[in-house]
Parts: structure tokens; C-alpha cells; sequence
């Protein structure tokens, strides 16, 4: 009986989002909002398969998002590829790079994995930075297109941004559960959980946790094509630490432990600062910030498992 | 008699200081072989290097006749050896249900998706007395419950060799009572047990064959009685003059 309350709950919500760009397709803003609530989603769910199902936290999130975001754009750009073929360009690029990367940092654990993805973004974006090829600190634009073109991935009527963003984080959030319930996501909760305990019962630790950055970044790279189409300019900026950080928090308010985490967490919290800022913002600069940090610190003291925490009730067994 | 484990002469130091030296012994198919001795003596330095979490300095283990000196930690399970750990190490965040699901996706069952896997599980906590326990969390169990788990989580990896690392300690006669009830349920399925232990009555109750550990030497091999008499082994655990 309560199951089908929160389906037709959940199914309601789903049309209500699919019929909203009616209404405020008039109001860019507030659709952009909604677009960067939904683009902050999916890198937090991304970021929420290594960090919080695998256990390896990482600060470094942005830089993936901007490895294909920028071999995205120098595919389209620069080589004059087809933007339907620079996505999965980007995803191969960014996926290799990680997944060769990565396999040597995992020796690493804890805190110190944690300052090697901080280490690798800020290298990655030194790079870029200091690359004629890609732009330099000025950045990439993208071609300019006339009207709504589904070939060149550029679309005049903001509301179609909208579909694909939202079909982007529902499809992150199918893989991400279909993950959980599977092997591979039993795995990584127990590399989560205890190495020592997951060897014990075969499972080779460093094999699955390149998996999981490689699916990560992945998912990672497919936001910042996304990014790139959508603002149609990217640059170097885009992989500040600040950046990777702002992945991070939507998961771990949301509660980092469970899939829906990212999801509750990013709605909220992308609606939150923006609100704050339109509202507080002009009064008085900064006042925005100051009181979105209030509301993580609150959060963050009494339920460090995250909003969806208060709902769980095995903890308190 | 099928000698399932073999160690020959194992060594282990560690920047210097010798933890195990030139210890040799086998457990045959079938059987519960124990080791005894004081803190210290290199139980647990052996029991690890026996099941792949370091590799020994010098010596040769072999299981099944052959050598598996070097193996990693994590081939193990598929070659059929399983293990606790001495210091439970539950998945505290996932339920125990889950706890021992993971193990059979892993491990010997290879389970082809979550209903199976929990399937198994279920059998498994039946088995070992959890069942009631499935949908709490792994890290809000007592002591006892939680040893329990590691045998479960261990079995449900489907062994033909399990090791038990102190699985008793800390537990009051009548949970030992238990625990010992189901080593011997789980020896008597066809596992060859393997237990390191500080519990006398377990060890002279389940065990066919006893080993001594002292200063990471073998000080004496045979029957719990003939062990329990052995003059040195009784100065080791007695002091000199204790066996007056």
C-alpha cells in the first residue's frame, strides 16, 4: 500500500517535470535553473559511484567532466567532427586516461587517494591552461547554430536542453540503481566496507575500483559534453577545485550512501543556492554564501549520513 | 588421510625480528586441525600467511598438493579456502543479509544476480542461526552475533578449507557451547576446519590434531591429551615447575 503511494507519487513528479518547460519556458532563468539542477545531478551521481558506493573519495570530479568536455569540443572544433561522434570520442579519451591513471593511484588509501585527485585535476587543468592547441586560459567556443538542430546538437528553444538533461540524470540514476542491486556494486560497497574483508571472499580490490573510476569518469565526460552544447563556450575554469567540490556536496547532503543521495541532495541544493542568491544576493554581496554554508554545516552535524539519513531505519537498530 | 594443507618450513620476519621460524605442519581433508599458544607465539602471522595476506620470508605452503606460496589474498576464495578474521571486520553498513550476499557473488557460488545471491545468504543464516538477524545492520551486533557473521560470510564462499581465526574469544560459556556446535555442523558438511583458538575446552572438544606455537617455533604436534601433557608445553602456558 505505501509502495504504490510513492510510485504514483514518484510518477506524478516525473509528468509535473516533463510538462513544467510549458509553463516556464517563458522564464529562462528558472529553466536554467532547473538545467544545471539536473547537470550538477548526474555529475554527483557519477561522483556518489566512486565516492560513496566505493568508498574512494575524490576531489577531483570536475576534471573529468572537463577531459570531455574538452576533448568534446576539439573533436568538434578543431577536427570538425560531428558532435554524435566527438561523445563517444570524449567518453573513450576520458575513460583511457583515468582508467591508466588511476590503476597506479590506487595503491594509495583514504586521505591520500583523496590529495592524488587533486593533484591529477589541477595538472590536468595546468595543462590545458598552458595548451595553444586547447585554447589556452581564453577557452573553446563552440560554432554557432541557427535554430533547434538535433545534427549539430544545438538547439535555439532552451526547453529542449531541458528534456535532454533530464532524460541524461534519469538514465544516470537507471544505471546507478541497476549497479547497486548487481555484482559490481556488491563489490564496491565491500571495498567500501573492508579490503582486506573483499579479498577474503575473491574479489580483486583493484580491478573493481578502476572499474568504478572508469564508469565515473564516464558518466563524467557525458556531462561535460552536455556543458559544452549548453553554454556553448568552456574553459579552463571549469576544473577548478571549487568546481569538483561543488560535485561533492550534493551527494553528501543528499547521504552519500544511497543511490537516491546525489538526486535529492542536487534538486535541493543547486534550487537552494540559486534561490539564495536571487533573493539575498543583491542585499548584500555574499550573504548567499554565507547562509548556503549554514545550511551544509547543519546538515552536516546533525546527520552526517545525509538528508535521505532521517529516513533510514536500520541505522538505529 | 589427504593432506589438504602443507606447510613446509615457513618463515616470516619482520624488518629484523623473526615472528615465525621454520614452522611445518599439514591438516588433513576432512578433519579440525587447531594451533595453541601464548600471545604472541605467531598464530595469527602463520594463519595469514597460509591464507595469502603476506607472503612468508622463506617456505613453501601447498594445498591440495600444489604450491600456493605467493598466491594473493584475493585468489583464494576461488581455490576453496575461506576465512575470519580475529578482529571482526563486518560490512557495519549493509545489512547482514547483504553481508553474507556479497560473499555469494564472489567466492564459489558465482550467483548470477541478487535474488540468488540473497537466496543463498538466507540458507546460509539458517545454517549458522542468523536468520533473524537479516535486515539489521552488520555494525549494531554484539560480539557474538558478529563472529557469527564472519563464519557465515566466510561459508557462503562455498570452501572446501575454512579458517577460523579465534572465533570463541570473548564469548560466554554457553555462546562458546554454540560456537562449537557449529564448527562441528560445519565439519561434519564435508569442510576441513582449520582454528586457531585460546579456549582449551573448544580446542579439546573439536580438534583431532593440535598444534603449539611458541616464540614462532612448533613446539608440539599430536592429540589435544598428548599436547596437554607434553612437559613443555605445560612450562610454556604454566610457568617452569608447573608441571609438578
Amino acid at each position: 500500500m505505501k509502495k504504490k503511494i510513492l510510485y504514483i507519487l514518484i510518477i506524478a513528479l516525473a509528468v509535473f517535470m516533463l510538462i513544467l518547460p510549458e509553463y516556464i519556458a517563458s522564464m529562462p532563468y528558472i529553466l536554467n535553473v532547473f538545467i544545471l539542477a539536473f547537470y550538477m545531478t548526474t555529475m554527483s551521481m557519477a561522483w556518489n559511484l566512486l565516492g560513496g558506493m566505493t568508498g574512494q573519495n575524490s576531489i577531483g570530479h570536475a576534471c573529468f567532466m572537463g577531459i570531455g568536455a574538452y576533448t568534446a569540443t576539439l573533436c568538434i572544433v578543431k577536427f570538425g567532427l560531428n558532435p554524435w561522434v566527438s561523445l563517444p570520442i570524449a567518453i573513450f579519451v576520458t575513460a583511457f586516461i583515468t582508467a591508466v591513471v588511476f590503476s597506479q593511484c590506487f595503491i594509495l588509501r583514504g586521505p591520500y587517494f583523496t590529495l592524488v585527485t587533486i593533484a591529477f585535476a589541477e595538472a590536468v587543468r595546468q595543462i590545458i591552461l598552458n595548451w595553444d592547441f586547447a585554447g589556452k586560459a581564453i577557452g573553446l567556443g563552440l560554432p554557432y547554430v541557427r535554430g533547434n538542430n538535433w545534427l549539430l546538437f544545438s538547439f535555439k528553444d532552451r526547453a529542449i536542453y531541458y528534456y535532454i538533461a533530464f532524460a541524461m540524470m534519469i538514465a544516470v540514476y537507471a544505471v546507478m540503481k541497476y549497479i547497486d542491486n548487481s555484482k559490481l556494486g556488491f563489490a564496491l560497497k565491500t571495498i567500501r566496507e573492508d579490503e582486506d574483508v573483499a579479498a577474503a571472499i575473491g574479489i580483486k580490490p583493484l580491478k573493481y575500483k578502476v572499474i568504478a573510476v572508469v564508469i565515473s569518469a564516464s558518466v563524467s565526460a557525458v556531462a561535460g559534453f552536455f556543458y559544452a552544447c549548453y553554454y556553448r563556450y568552456i574553459d579552463p575554469n571549469i576544473m577548478l577545485q571549487s568546481s569538483s567540490v561543488e560535485i561533492v556536496l550534493p551527494a553528501i547532503i543528499g547521504g552519500s550512501a544511497f543511490v537516491e543521495g546525489p538526486l535529492v541532495g542536487g534538486i535541493l541544493m543547486v534550487s537552494l543556492s540559486e534561490y539564495l542568491r536571487n533573493t539575498f544576493g543583491g542585499i548584500l554581496p555574499g550573504i548567499n554564501l554565507i547562509l548556503y554554508a549554514i545550511v551544509l554545516i547543519v546538515v552536516i552535524r546533525f546527520r552526517p549520513t545525509g538528508i535521505l539519513g532521517f529516513f533510514d531505519r536500520r541505522g538505529r537498530a | 588421510m589427504n593432506k589438504i594443507i602443507e606447510v613446509e618450513n615457513i618463515c616470516k620476519s619482520f624488518k629484523g625480528l623473526k615472528a615465525v621460524s621454520n614452522v611445518s605442519f599439514y591438516a588433513e581433508e576432512g578433519q579440525i586441525t587447531g594451533m595453541i599458544g601464548p600471545n604472541g607465539a605467531g598464530k595469527s602471522t602463520t594463519f595469514n600467511m597460509i591464507c595469502g595476506f603476506y607472503p612468508p620470508t622463506s617456505g613453501v605452503i601447498k594445498y591440495k598438493g600444489t604450491d600456493i606460496t605467493g598466491k594473493r589474498a584475493y585468489e583464494f576464495a576461488d581455490m576453496g579456502i575461506a576465512r575470519t578474521f580475529q578482529i571482526m571486520k563486518p560490512l557495519g553498513n549493509l545489512s547482514v543479509l547483504d553481508n553474507v550476499a556479497s560473499s555469494a557473488f564472489f567466492g564459489r557460488h558465482k550467483a548470477k544476480n541478487i535474488h540468488q545471491a540473497r537466496e543463498i545468504a538466507e540458507e546460509i543464516l539458517n545454517f549458522t542461526g542468523l536468520i533473524s538477524k537479516r535486515d539489521v545492520l552488520a555494525r549494531s551486533m554484539g560480539t557474538p552475533d558478529q563472529k557469527r557473521l564472519e563464519m557465515a560470510r566466510a561459508l557462503a564462499t562455498k570452501p572446501d578449507m575454512l579458517f577460523l581465526d579465534e572465533v570463541m574469544a570473548g564469548l560466554n560459556p554457553a555462546e562458546t557451547e554454540e560456537a562449537i556446535d557449529l564448527i562441528r555442523r560445519i565439519n561434519s558438511g564435508g569442510i576441513t576446519v582449520f582454528l586457531i583458538e585460546h579456549i582449551m575446552r573448544a580446542v579439546v572438544s573439536l580438534c583431532k590434531k593440535v598444534i603449539v606455537l611458541h616464540h614462532g617455533e612448533k613446539i608440539a604436534e599430536g592429540t589435544p591429551e598428548e599436547v596437554m601433557n607434553d612437559a613443555y608445553v605445560m612450562e610454556v602456558y604454566l610457568g617452569k615447575g608447573g608441571a609438578d
